[in-house]
């Protein structure tokens, strides 16, 4: 039931998004600017294009990653179609308005679904692994679409309703020609293809395409309070992705066993120390280098060595290009389309 | 006329996209093995036709989960001579029919040029399918009141979506060729 998939046309020039995961809050803005603008939909009141997890955890959908159509060395396997009850989770509804009328002298009511869930995204927020105060650790891995070079999800429809833009290789699902067969949401490995099961068609991120087009970063990006997320052309020596994609290797792609050459790509966490007798520092990391190597490969040794290094430059007061970008003093730097830049602020 | 008729999976080896070939190679028998088939006239130019076959676990409606799919069946007819059946017609050589499916108020009108071609029109005026589950069986009636692809090359083709077993598009029991109408 394996086989290796097949490849690809490619688009001459390709969007791409880089985020930082030494820098991400776990605010889930990026979740709710993204649902809000594209996602109200009733029939997908369970999905998030964005989603952002704890890592280790299960993810959003649960355990997404054994659940898609590739297997650890990218060949076609058979994949699975999340439920929404034990996958996604069911949307919850909320006793907003009792709470907002009850009266603290008769009893407040608390704030609680009216289900009883089991699960349901950021289900595990922060529980991560390890022992408190020691070794426990946590960090978070933000999610979209990945906008592959060899998308799974187009690779597995089999009316060609899903495609990849020529001019930025955005990939998208032509809703017209959907007929809801669910492949795609099978095959991807990101399970970042979700179906709405009232209009009976696939939906996914559409990488924000009419806010990019007009020179936008798109919103999940755009909202990031810790400033993490950087978005280009792959092919752009000027810009962000290229510089930290190729000419410092530091961002890498999440999973890249599956074979779809993702185009997001994340700086790995650097591990603060374990803890050792009388509260020091070790000289030992607290997330394994193995469980990070499970999502990023083994290019993610080498990304954090660069890391520390250009990061001990910067402490002893040097000069580096990649600190500067990273930190995002200057936002500006943080987006660069081929259109200008509209939203940006001096 | 009434027969029963011996189905067989629909082969996935040619069906388009990288995805369905491997993740569901061919292998095995089809769900759904047989089915049986009447057909009448029903006027000059109508025909009603009956189809059933073995159902365990009907499903009916699909908006209550995002893995759910309906129990569905479809006539065909070749609108040409030496249309292939097999893969739903091919280019310039289309294939006509009806679609049934549980969780629809009415069937649609379908039209094809091969695997992955499939168009969705409502159906003309009069068209209708109904249908039924009991005691295991599934039963799908439809009546159409003049079709002339059928009347004309006296063909007919059929596909049964089992739901509960997650068939959909290529993923279905078919006739292995067209089956000749002599009402
Ligand atoms: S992440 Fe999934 S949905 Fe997005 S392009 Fe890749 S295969 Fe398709
Ligand atoms: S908005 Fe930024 S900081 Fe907040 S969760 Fe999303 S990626 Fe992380």
């Amino acid at each position: 039931m394996t086989a290796k998939a097949s490849p690809t046309a490619q688009p001459p020039r390709q969007l791409a998004m880089v985020l930082d995961l030494n820098k991400c809050l776990g605010c889930q803005t990026c979740t709710i600017a993204c649902r809000k603008l594209w996602n109200t939909d009733s029939g997908t009141a369970y999905a998030y294009w964005n989603n952002v997890e704890t890592r280790p955890g299960k993810g959003f959908p649960k355990d997404w990653r054994v659940t898609g159509g590739r297997t650890a060395d990218g060949s076609v396997k058979r994949g699975e179609i999340p439920d929404l009850k034990s996958g996604y989770g069911e949307p919850w509804t909320f006793n907003h308005q009792r709470v907002v009328n009850s009266d603290s002298n008769k009893g407040k009511e608390w704030l609680r679904p009216a289900e009883s869930p089991d699960w349901g995204p950021n289900w595990d927020e922060d529980e991560g692994a390890g022992e408190y105060p020691t070794t426990n650790h946590h960090f978070y891995l933000p999610r979209l679409c990945n906008h592959c070079t060899h998308p799974a999800c187009m690779d597995a429809c089999p009316r060609g309703a899903i495609y990849k833009r020529s001019e930025d290789g955005i990939v998208l699902v032509n809703q017209d020609r959907c007929h809801g067969y669910r492949f795609c949401v099978e095959a991807c490995p990101y399970k970042k293809v979700f179906f709405d099961p009232e209009r009976s068609v696939s939906t996914k991120c559409i990488f924000c395409m009419p806010r990019v087009e007009k020179g936008v970063a798109p919103a999940c990006a755009r909202q990031c309070p810790g400033r993490l997320r950087f978005v280009g052309y792959r092919d752009d020596p000027e810009g962000p992705i290229w510089k930290l994609v190729h000419k410092w290797k530091v961002a890498i792609p999440l999973h890249p066993e599956f074979g779809l050459e993702p185009n997001v790509f994340y700086v790995p966490p650097v591990s603060p120390p374990k803890i050792g007798p009388g509260g020091r520092a070790l000289a030992e990391d607290r997330i394994p280098l193995d469980y990070l190597k499970s999502l990023f490969g083994d290019a993610v040794g080498p990304a954090l060595t660069v890391l520390c290094a250009e990061r001990e430059k910067r402490k002893r007061g040097e000069a580096s290009e990649l600190m500067e970008l990273l930190i995002a003093y200057d936002w500006n730097k943080n987006f660069k389309f081929d259109h200008g830049a509209r939203e940006v602020f001096k | 006329m009434k027969q029963t008729i011996n189905l067989v999976r629909a082969p996935t080896m040619i069906q388009p996209g990288g995805y369905v070939p491997k993740a569901y190679p061919d292998a095995g028998p089809p769900l759904t093995p047989n089915a049986v088939l009447m057909v009448d006239r029903n006027g000059a130019r109508g025909w009603v036709v009956h189809l059933a076959w073995p159902c365990a676990e009907p499903v009916d409606e699909i908006k209550s989960d995002t893995n759910r799919f309906a129990d569905a069946a479809a006539l065909l007819a070749p609108v040409l001579e030496d249309t292939p059946m097999i893969s739903m017609g091919g280019p310039d050589v289309p294939v006509e029919g009806v679609l049934w499916r549980a969780d629809w108020a009415a069937p649609v009108k379908i039209v094809a040029e091969g695997f992955g071609t499939v168009a969705r029109h409502p159906a003309p005026a009069g068209w209708t399918a109904h249908g039924t589950w009991k005691d295991g069986v599934r039963t799908a009636r439809f009546e159409i009141p003049d079709w002339p692809a059928l009347a004309t090359r006296k063909l007919l083709g059929i596909a049964i979506w089992r739901g509960a077993e997650r068939e959909r598009a290529g993923l279905k029991s078919v006739c292995a060729d067209w089956i000749p109408v002599t009402a």
